[in-house]
């Protein structure tokens, strides 16, 4: 190696760890094992949540044969939760099972996660307007947290919207 | 006879945009491979099989922009496999394709285009429009080459003095960013300079004047009417949706009608107008050596 200098060997190694890093965080499923259908089993159930996934406020404004006639994609059903189960973990849950196609942005499945849900049902935010795209409000109120974030209880009520006026145009309650 | 690279200016740089208009406010991917085919064929016909490192460069940066779209949208009802709660989709996957094709030929297009149109040329073309757009072009030209040399420079006199001369690559990151502030501080400072020695010149007192002349002759303006004429009824087929392709949730094409295939034809046609003309002008040349 004769005068090869030590700086090479951190070069290497770091850009060695980002790669290794990249492939353990990497998690690829086949679309059959994802979308099977079943429902997913918890050890520790704590309770249960319902959730719903709804497009009222754009349902017959578009021909697109995604938008179901009465704005609903997933009418409210239950889900189980573990504690620690947060809003975003019920909606993969759901799109699994269901078989809904979800796109997310951002860091999933960490424990600080910054999820931002840019699509579902193949309804995209910006498609309705600079202002459209998908929000959650729980038990009624809007929270003002991602959905990786917010840690469900049991008896919560999931409600995924789609809005067209970030939020204005639903009945919107900010919480405490 | 006259090869594509000698008809006036302005019927070539018309011709360029009109291919490379079409090419990127259009994705239509019959089009999109006609351009692409185009602009490879086109630039082989120029160079034939030298500039390995560029076609090597636009093949690899066509594999990178194809893989990175369904790394990033997940849009499309095919699921190839699903990473990190996000479907992979064989539309998000074609999107990528559709979309790299048509990068990877704008950009061969535009190789050709700088070979052709050399700095005179467009002096010429925008003299007539701005003249200070013209000064701000050409200076703006000039600084490439002059930007490279002078890197070589400073970069020697470094290594003459002492620094980042260790083999490791550490080192090598940190001069050549080092370098690169030099660059920008020179480069600020010589622009200054340059324009304040350009007005003591008297720079701007009177008329540009040209270099060469460039006359518009009956090959002008028949390559001018011809572009013109091609790219209308490319522009009238795709203005009028007949020439419509839908990637995301699903594919879904356009049923061809008469007014898509005259589109489609028309453009090809414009796509091939110069080689047409230089693949002529050589077999002119041709006959009449052998005639002597």
């Amino acid at each position: 190696m004769g005068k090869r200098s030590y700086k090479n060997f951190i070069f290497l190694g770091a850009a060695a760890a980002a790669a290794i890093a990249v492939i353990l965080l990497t998690d690829i499923r086949s679309p059959e094992e994802y979308y099977s259908g079943e429902k997913k089993e918890k050890d520790n159930v704590i309770g249960s949540v319902t959730m719903e996934i709804r497009c009222d406020t754009i349902a017959g404004r578009s021909d697109s044969e995604h938008i179901p006639a009465d704005g609903v994609i997933l009418a409210p059903t239950a889900f189980d939760i573990e504690s620690g189960d947060t809003v975003f973990d019920i909606l993969t849950e759901a799109a699994q099972t269901y078989g809904i196609q979800v796109e997310n942005k951002g860091s999933a499945g960490s424990s600080h996660g910054m999820v931002y849900i840019s699509g579902i049902n193949y309804i995209y935010e910006f498609d309705f307007g600079d202002l459209s795209g998908w929000v959650y409000h729980v038990n009624g109120i809007t929270p003002s947290r991602n959905c990786g974030e917010y840690v469900l209880s049991d008896g919560d009520r999931i409600e995924w919207l789609y809005t067209c006026e970030v939020g204005h145009d639903l009945n919107e309650v900010y919480e405490e | 006879m006259r090869s594509f690279s000698e008809y006036n200016p302005i019927a070539v740089a018309v011709w360029f945009f009109s291919v490379t208009g079409v090419a990127m406010f259009c994705s239509y991917p019959v089009l999109m491979v006609i351009s692409l085919a185009g602009g490879v064929l086109f630039f082989l016909k120029r160079n034939g099989f030298t500039h390995g490192k560029t076609h090597l460069f636009f093949w690899l940066l066509f594999a990178v922009l194809a893989l990175a779209n369904p790394l990033i949208s997940h849009n499309g009802k095919t699921v190839l496999f699903v990473m990190n709660h996000n479907p992979v989709t064989l539309e998000a996957a074609l999107y990528g394709v559709n979309s790299a094709v048509m990068i990877i030929g704008v950009l061969y297009w535009f190789r050709s285009f700088t070979q052709i149109m050399t700095s005179e040329k467009l002096l010429y073309i925008t003299g007539a429009l701005s003249p200070k757009l013209s000064l701000v072009l050409s200076m703006a030209l000039r600084f490439v080459p002059l930007f490279s040399r002078q890197s070589a420079k400073i970069s020697a006199a470094q290594t003459a003095m002492g620094l980042y001369k260790e083999d490791n690559i550490v080192d090598d990151i940190r001069g050549k960013s080092r370098i690169f502030s030099i660059m920008v501080t020179w480069a600020l400072e010589n622009g200054i300079i340059t324009a304040d020695s350009m007005e003591a010149r008297g720079f701007g007192t009177g008329r540009r004047t040209q270099l060469r002349r460039f006359g518009f002759r009956t090959g002008d303006i028949l390559l001018l009417t011809a572009t013109l004429l091609l790219l209308g009824v490319t522009a009238a087929a795709i203005g009028t949706g007949a020439l419509s392709f839908e990637f995301y949730p699903s594919m879904e094409m356009k049923e061809l009608t008469f007014p898509g295939i005259s589109g489609i034809i028309s453009y090809a046609a414009l796509v091939m107008l110069p080689i047409f003309i230089e693949t002529e002008a050589e077999l002119r040349w041709k006959y009449l050596r052998s005639g002597i």
